[in-house]
């Protein structure tokens, strides 16, 4: 049993060294390449914690090589179209100036169904409001609608622009802990922060979280169980 | 590009591992069948001080064999020699001499299939 829960995580260990090498592609939406590996590793994995007369080497051995191999034909499909299309196949319209294309559409294996479910999530309930919709080669659906339809933001009100609009908010501190990357980008430091927290009766180690946009707005939520424990103390 | 150097390097890493293995199981196997056909040409002078301390070497040496390989090797194979060498020393020294030349050929004919079933060729790929 011992060897068993060791090799569980010792393969745990392996498994996520190898997905981080082979990057965050590996962990969103899967191209078909990177679906085979994952499920194959995922089967290797397995037989080795099972069966304790396998020798360990020999589930390593088959995952680092599938790891490679991933590696090496995400590296060959960064540099060959050819590969790329290959591998990966090609992106489908299959809606076309609200006309389905439904010879693609058989082509794809895809029914009507699977096409208006796709187009529900995205708030598309008219097919007649697309311009073009795409599956992508990852097998899901890239919507453009027609100008009607859009939805109208900031450029087409010709708005002017603020300064520090294009910034996101980032978060400054987290859990008490401030961050000194988002600092930066935020252009602000950790003496500002805590002048500012002080102006509200805190300090950095009692912020659950703050976030700082572009205009240097500051958004702050307080650890919960310290304000509480606050209130408790006052009524006290 | 880090990546792709890094990938690379496990690469020839683990076929070098492989490569070492397979040296070492081409060794093992050498070995053990010439020291298997020595214990039986002493079985058949008769020579029973000698059979006997070759069959008690084979086990002991056998026993540290067995847990290098066992890295390598599914353990099943492995026990299986085990337990071919370990009837070795009874079956001569109670003289069911059949059995044991059985057992001697049948300990070469494991640690041959053993070594071929390893080969990377394309009766074992396929």
């Amino acid at each position: 049993m011992a060897i068993v829960m060791m090799r569980a995580a010792l393969l745990y260990l392996i498994i996520s060294f190898a997905m981080r090498m082979m990057g965050k592609r590996q962990l969103g939406e899967l191209q078909p390449s990177e679906l085979v590996t994952t499920i194959l590793i995922s089967n290797i994995a397995t037989l080795p914690i099972e069966d304790t007369g396998i020798p360990l080497i020999a589930g390593v051995i088959p995952i680092f090589t599938l790891m490679c191999f991933e590696i090496f034909m995400s590296c060959i499909v960064l540099k060959s179209k050819r590969m790329r299309r290959l591998v990966a196949g090609n992106p489908v319209i299959v809606i076309r100036d609200g006309e389905i294309q439904q010879q693609e559409l058989k082509r794809l294996r895809l029914n009507i169904d699977d096409i208006m479910t796709q187009l529900r999530t995205q708030n598309i309930f008219d097919i007649g409001e697309v311009s073009f919709a795409v599956v992508e080669t990852t097998g899901s659906l890239s919507v453009y609608q027609k100008f009607p339809a859009r939805s109208v933001n900031a450029g087409m009100l010709k708005l002017p622009e603020e300064p520090g609009a294009d910034m996101p908010p980032m978060v400054v501190v987290s859990d008490g802990m401030p961050i000194k990357s988002a600092m930066r980008l935020c252009g602000v430091d950790e003496e500002s922060i805590r002048k500012t927290l002080e102006g509200q009766g805190l300090r950095i180690c009692d912020v659950f979280l703050m976030t700082c946009d572009g205009k240097k707005k500051f958004m702050v939520v307080e650890k919960q169980l310290e304000a509480n424990a606050k209130k408790r103390g006052a009524l006290g | 590009m880090k990546r792709l150097f890094a990938a690379a390097a496990l690469f020839v890493a683990m076929a070098v591992l492989c490569a070492v293995f397979l040296m070492m199981l081409g060794r093992s196997r050498a070995e053990f069948i010439g020291r298997l056909e020595e214990i039986g040409e002493c079985a058949w002078r008769e020579d029973m001080t000698a059979t006997e301390k070759r069959i008690a070497e084979l086990n002991d040496d056998w026993r540290k064999e067995e847990h290098k390989l066992s890295h390598f090797v599914i353990a099943e194979r492995l026990d299986e020699l085990t337990a071919v060498f370990s009837r070795l020393g009874p079956l001569f020294s109670f003289g069911d001499r059949a059995a044991f030349y059985t057992e001697i050929e049948r300990g070469k004919a494991v640690l041959e299939h053993v070594w071929r079933s390893e080969q990377p060729i394309a009766a074992n790929i396929f």
